[in-house]
């Protein structure tokens, strides 16, 4: 039977930028980085503790359909495609040490009902949550 | 700093085959589901084996407040029904014994499991737009 | 061309040994309530208990019993989720004999017990109908029209950056 989701995707213009971003901002570990093709690695990135593994994976094709190469670009850079939640241990801390790096951010660290989260960009249509969630209970 | 990727967000074409597919096909676990005013609707769902992660099966929607214009939702809409998106890869126990289950059960795979260096693997569709490879580690290849 | 052959043939053998497996853990996910023990799963499968027990274990990880537990397990947190029945109803629609066991495993399972699981269940299917942006976070809901805000601005200006990439 399935166990888990070991991989998710997100889609990026270029790797190396993603790379950079990812590793040198986000202070993800690099985790695989295979040649693929022309123009394509298999280049997966992720927290140091988690085992599940962020694919970056390029707009190019052989890493998706040619027909559907431009469409996604577009989609892409237009913001409509991406998002997803990353948990922090704190999020005011991490908000202050990703802002100095350059990193976007749509919202300043804020209080939920669930947390304190922040809203930022990766700077190519992928957007994310950063939440951290109360001690006590998730 | 960073500790984890908590939700992973999943394009579908249909909120209620993708459901299906990932409950009653994959066995995964329904984690939340509410439907808004809009007619919005939060699906969550996830491995039992892997309680922090949520994989949110999003539908593309346009309307008032929605982020794709009409025009975006109907081009996303024809990426996912043609099949043309990736979603991720799982971990399974057993390739082989899983694509058993899961062809008995009414799901396409493309081929069928192969060995590779890593592990053995196959590839296989949700329905709603999205493949999946889905892999065997080595570690836990049966050895025949 | 005999490897061939030979390969073809091994890989019929372990399909059909595979789909006996299915058929046994069919049963326990289709059924985990019924007080099925380890001899009648396996005769449903064709295999001989030891046979059975080896297999099973090799390809799921865990014993057959780990297994059936672990979903009568899910089917007792399905039934807090969509029923109003009593936790010793639950207790006895999965096939425990003994609440105070079933509570046991449970908490084991899960990390607290039934009742309070029930309760933060609902406590949460309460708080997503009523405040929805108390449980949903911020990066779903701007997108999808579920609040107005300046952060959801923001998001619908998004553009690529320059300084990025």
């Amino acid at each position: 039977m399935i166990t888990k989701l070991s991989h998710a995707s997100i889609f990026v213009l270029d790797q190396d930028k993603a790379l950079d971003f990812y590793v040198n901002k986000l202070g993800f570990q690099k985790k695989m980085d295979m040649p693929m093709g022309p123009g394509m690695r298999w280049l997966t990135v992720g927290p140091e503790k988690q085992d599940l593994e962020i694919v970056l994976m390029p707009v190019v094709p052989g890493m998706i359909d040619e027909e559907t190469v431009g469409q996604v670009k577009t989609l892409l850079t237009k913001g409509v495609m991406g998002a997803g939640v990353f948990e922090t241990d704190n999020c005011r801390a991490t908000y202050n040490e990703l802002k100095a790096k350059g990193v976007q951010f749509k919202s300043e660290p804020k209080e939920q009902p669930y947390g304190i989260e922040a809203l930022f960009s990766d700077g190519v249509g992928n957007w994310f949550s950063l939440t951290e969630h109360p001690k006590t209970a998730k | 700093m960073i500790t984890k990727f908590s939700h992973s967000t999943l394009y579908v074409s249909n909120q209620d085959k993708a459901l299906d597919f990932y409950v009653n096909k994959l066995g995964f676990q329904k984690r939340m589901d509410y439907t808004n005013e809009n007619g919005f609707r939060w699906l969550t769902v996830g491995s039992k084996d892997q309680p922090d992660i949520d994989i949110v099966l999003m539908p593309v929607m346009s309307g008032p407040g929605m982020r794709f214009s009409k025009e975006e939702a109907a081009q996303m809409q024809v990426l996912l029904e043609k099949g043309l998106l990736s979603g991720g890869v799982f971990e399974t126990s057993n390739c082989r014994a899983m694509f058993e289950e899961l062809k008995a059960k009414g799901v396409r795979f493309e081929g069928e499991p192969t060995d590779a260096p890593w592990g053995v693997q196959c590839t296989l569709t949700d329905g709603v737009g999205n493949w999946y490879s889905v892999l065997e580690p080595k570690a836990q290849t049966w050895n025949k | 061309m005999i490897k061939m052959e030979r390969r073809k043939q091994d890989a019929a053998t372990l399909s059909a040994l595979y789909k006996r497996i299915i058929e046994a853990k069919a049963l326990m996910d289709v059924h985990p309530e019924a007080s099925l023990d380890l001899d009648q799963i396996a005769d449903a499968a064709c295999f001989s208990r030891y046979h059975f027990l080896r297999l099973f274990k090799k390809t799921y990880h865990k014993t057959p019993h780990q297994y059936l537990t672990g979903q009568r397990i899910e089917r007792a947190k399905s039934l807090m989720a969509d029923s109003n029945l009593t936790i010793t109803d639950i207790c006895y629609a999965i096939g425990f004999e003994s609440v105070g066991s079933f509570s046991t495993l449970f908490k084991k399972h899960v990390g607290c017990p039934p009742l309070e699981f029930r309760e933060r269940l609902w406590k949460l299917n309460t708080l997503l109908k009523e405040q929805p942006l108390a449980v949903i976070p911020h990066c779903f809901a701007a997108m999808c029209g579920l609040e107005e805000s300046p952060e959801k601005k923001a998001i619908l200006d998004n553009t690529v950056s320059d300084t990025t990439y």
